[in-house]
């Protein structure tokens, strides 16, 4: 009687081990952990202009769990799209979106209003809440350092400053640039221009033609264009200053087109937006600085700048 | 429901393990010896079979470096071909005033522009003799400030490898940029029958190492990464990231690497390295895999050990518990009989007989001994007994020879008075005694006999003692054929004389009573003297060894033993005594007839 209740509490007991032990079995076995799903919604007619974004990002997605998509929002669609876009990737399933609007404060309007706070990370403009949820350049002290290196390097007195928009991208920078040299023998002048190519691209050349400026300084890459083009017809060169990472920049740079850039690191911000999403300590975050890099044609083929600039063609 | 004891399973646990019982042992010491050898023999295993599965992922990866070191080599040498080709069927061969050249140049771009970004030969002053594809050299760029011009400059004598850079020297469209690694060497330029030194440029198409690496870094665990022999990065999967310093990489110190596989700690995790020189180059193809990632997969047979291993583990214990109850079970059974063995109780057929065949033959021999000892104790205690009563009986059968003595003096008195009949009455009551005495050597008579004998030595008594006392005889009839020890009445009546009525003047009674009491039979013998002291009466039926004379008690002591010895101790003798007012002497008996004494029946022993 005795050894059969003792049997019968030892099955009793080992078959709760098993349990037990299968339960933990099973959890250990789960090597592969869900792919997190990141989307990345920027705002542009094509992923070009994001390239170095795009890189970035898919680089910090290597050896890690998650997916990476790219979705680009055509600019005509404006914030609708964006918004249309974001929801399409949540609904299909995406953890977190990270978005490069074209209308920060309404799209900081629409992640109040939906809630989507935990969801969104802003990447390149705007900053909804902490720095947690977004990851950006320090657009002021951008400014003020190229607004620092003008003053340094340029012996101009009276520069016109250019953009086609004023949004959260280029007034920040304008009015950082515009304090800096305050102090200084620099004149600046700021004007908004007309976003129509056309249009832009003649009045620049009037601007670079009428003797009126020693230089522009354009705030993004239509008005860098403009200058560029501006710059090869005008019968007496005039400074260019340029605030744009796109690969003519460089390019227009190289070719002695204009003076210097202020270019933004897209490829640590596209880095960092994934490792934020993932929730990953990047411990030379800081050593990163201000993520953008201010270059003239005697550094962009230094060692450092050649690397940074210069994507990799396949 | 039953509730289960844990704390009375404790007790019995603790109290198991100090009395070291042979279940405990036997648990414990399998138990441990079990489990010892199964934790060696899975540390053994699982170890050996950890190291074979590193070993091999090891060894794949150093495969896996052994054909990008192939591959690399391969792409190298062609690229060295090319600039071989270029030199000693060309240039070698060729004024520079030639025309044939450039075409030469072209044809040999075009065979290999996959790999190629661009082919150059410069003059030893920076001057560009020629180039493909045909390109226009940048507005500013002096060739002799390039790194792979100084480097060629300084030793002629070699090729050279540059790390990784931007091809900026030609005009461009579309705002491209290429990266090349450029193979650099000096040549010897033919310029109208005269010698002069130049340098042939060759830029490798970067992408083309990229894309070598890239699909061996698609797939499989850890990365592979290329370095020159100062450390500097050619190829990492990361390149960007380290270059602004998001990502580090351990790079310097893995160029001082001997080729073969190292273990590092890189960043506070562990890594295996492995490298392999490239030829020619002096790169060094460096492959890591963090240790986690070659011990995660393991994971999972972890887990399956450790379940196997703790199931079993269970199954040992519940095996040897069982194993060694089973084993140990008729041994504490057979101890637990024996234990009332050591209680007194000599019942063999309580000893356990069961188990396995030598507990079994314990058991037996055991209850055999028991058995034989019974036995022999029974024997020995009878004999004993017999003895005790052959003592008791002897001591009680001496008459004493004052006595004898005083009634024969008596009887001599009387003839002497001529008072024959008394005379003759006297001797037939001392007959009578003896005869009652003797009882044909039977110590069991009947009740009626004894009041006989007690009444023959009375009458004595009272001749030798004048009259001086009376004594009453008052028996129960129903009684007389009941059984008694004999001569256990005479003595009492001796003392009662002796001690009591004998020294008074005429007024001594001695009540000399027999009755039935509940089952029982009382014989009192009644006193009027002057009673015994308390203390004195206290010792009375004590054990004494020797007779200290008259009044030592000795005497009474010998009945009580007598009665104890022949019946159960319920019965014996009772002694009660008032100072002043008498002392009675009750004996009591088992009622019994003397064919149910024969027959045994339970009052006798």
């Amino acid at each position: 009687m005795r050894n059969k209740r003792l049997f019968v509490g030892f099955s009793l007991a080992l078959l709760l081990l098993i349990s037990i032990e299968t339960y933990i079995y099973i959890n250990n076995s789960e090597q592969k952990k869900e792919d997190v799903k990141l989307s990345f919604v920027l705002t542009g007619d094509n992923l070009d202009k994001w390239e170095n974004l795009v890189a970035g990002a898919e680089t910090a997605a290597i050896d890690e769990d998650c997916i990476v998509d790219f979705i680009n929002s055509p600019v005509e669609y404006g914030f609708e799209g964006e918004v249309e876009n974001i929801e399409r990737q949540l609904d299909e399933g995406a953890d977190y979106v990270m978005v490069a609007s074209s209308d920060y404060q309404a799209m900081k309007e629409y992640v109040k209003a939906t809630d989507y706070a935990d969801k969104i990370v802003f990447v390149k403009n705007g900053l909804y809440k902490a720095d947690k949820t977004s990851i950006l350049t320090n657009d002021y002290q951008l400014g003020c350092d190229f607004g620092n290196y003008i003053i340094d390097n340029c012996q101009a007195k009276k520069l016109i400053m250019v953009s086609t928009k004023e949004d959260i991208n280029t007034v920040e920078i304008r009015e950082a640039i515009e304090e800096t040299l305050k102090n200084s023998s620099i004149n600046v002048e700021y004007r908004l221009m007309s976003a129509t190519s056309g249009t832009l691209n003649q009045s620049m050349y009037n601007l670079g033609q009428s003797g009126l400026y020693n230089g522009f300084i354009t705030l993004d890459n239509e008005t860098m264009e403009a200058a560029a083009k501006a710059q090869s017809k005008l019968k007496a060169k005039v400074l260019v200053y340029s605030v744009d990472n796109s690969r003519e920049a460089v390019y227009y740079l190289d070719s002695n087109d204009i003076n210097a850039v202020a270019f933004e690191d897209d490829y640590s911000l596209g880095y960092l937006a994934v490792c934020e999403a993932l929730d990953k300590k990047v411990s030379t975050v800081y050593d990163v600085g201000a993520l953008y890099y201010i270059t003239d044609k005697d550094s962009i083929h230094s060692e450092q700048m050649e690397k940074v600039l210069f994507p990799f063609v396949k | 429901m039953k509730r289960f004891d844990f704390k009375g399973q404790i007790q019995r646990v603790k109290k198991a393990s100090k009395r070291r019982s042979i279940q405990l042992i036997i648990s414990l010491s399998f138990t441990a010896v079990s489990i010892l050898s199964m934790a060696f023999m899975t540390f053994a295993f699982y170890t050996n079979y950890i190291s074979t599965a590193k070993s091999t992922a090891i060894e794949n990866n150093e495969q896996v470096i052994e054909q990008i070191s192939w591959n690399l080599n391969s792409y190298l040498k062609n690229m060295m071909r090319i600039s071989d080709s270029m030199y000693y069927n060309v240039i070698k061969n060729l004024d520079l005033t030639s025309d044939t050249m450039n075409k030469e140049m072209d044809l040999l771009y075009e065979a290999n522009k996959d790999n190629l970004i661009s082919i150059a030969c410069v003059s030893q002053d920076g001057a560009l003799i020629s180039a493909a594809p045909i390109a226009t050299r940048k507005s500013g760029v002096d060739f002799t400030d390039q790194t792979w011009f100084s480097t060629t400059e300084e030793h002629i004598e070699n090729f050279h490898f540059s790390t990784p850079h931007v091809q900026n020297m030609f005009e461009s469209s579309n705002y491209r940029y290429y990266w090349v690694v450029s193979l650099s060497r000096s040549v010897d330029l033919n310029f109208m029958g005269y010698n002069r030194r130049g340098i042939l440029l060759v830029d490798m198409n970067y992408s083309a190492i990229e894309q070598m690496f890239s699909r061996v870094n698609e797939g499989g665990t850890g990365y592979v990464y290329l370095v020159d022999s100062e450390g500097e990065i050619i190829y990492h999967p990361k390149q960007k990231a380290i270059y602004t310093g998001l990502v580090n990489e351990n790079n310097i110190v893995a160029a001082s690497y001997d080729d073969g596989d190292h273990i590092e700690t890189f960043e506070g995790s562990k890594r295996a390295v492995i490298v392999k020189t490239v030829g020619y180059t002096g790169w060094k193809i460096v492959s890591v895999v963090p240790m986690e990632k070659l011990t995660g997969s393991y994971n999972q047979l972890r887990a399956f050990m450790l379940i196997i291993i703790t199931v079993t583990i269970f199954l040992i214990v519940f095996g040897n518990i069982f194993i060694s109850k089973i084993v140990t079970d008729p041994i504490r059974r057979l101890e637990a009989s024996l234990k009332g063995i050591e209680d007194g109780d000599f019942d063999e057929q309580g000893i356990y007989i069961g188990g396995s065949h030598e507990i079994r033959h314990l058991g037996r021999t055991i209850r055999s001994l028991v058995s034989q000892m019974h036995n022999l104790m029974e024997v020995r205690v009878k004999e004993q007994k017999e003895k005790r009563r052959s003592e008791l009986n002897a001591l009680q059968a001496q008459i004493n020879p004052h006595f004898l003595y005083n009634t024969l003096d008596s009887v001599i008195w009387m003839i002497e008075a001529e008072k024959y009949p008394e005379a003759i009455s006297m001797i037939k009551s001392l007959a009578s005694l003896f005869r009652i005495s003797l009882s044909k050597g039977n110590n069991i008579i009947t009740i009626k006999d004894e009041i006989t004998h007690a009444r023959n030595y009375v009458a004595i008594q009272k001749v030798r003692y004048k009259n001086r006392f009376e004594a009453n005889i008052n028996v129960d009839p129903a009684i007389e054929n009941c059984v008694t020890i004999k001569l256990i009445i005479q003595p009492l009546i001796e003392n009662a004389i002796y001690h009591a009525v004998g020294e008074m003047e005429d007024d001594g009674i001695i009540d000399i009573n027999g009755y039935e009491k509940d089952g029982d039979i009382f014989i009192e013998v009644v006193d009027n003297g002057m009673g015994i002291p308390q203390d004195v009466l206290d010792n009375l039926l004590t054990e004494k060894t020797e007779s200290k004379g008259k009044g030592s008690g000795i005497g009474l002591w010998n009945i009580n033993q007598r009665i104890n010895l022949y019946f159960k101790e319920d019965y014996g003798l009772t002694m009660y005594s008032e100072l002043d007012e008498g002392t009675k002497a009750v004996i009591r008996l088992p009622k019994l007839t003397i064919e149910e004494y024969m027959g045994g029946e339970g009052y006798a022993k």
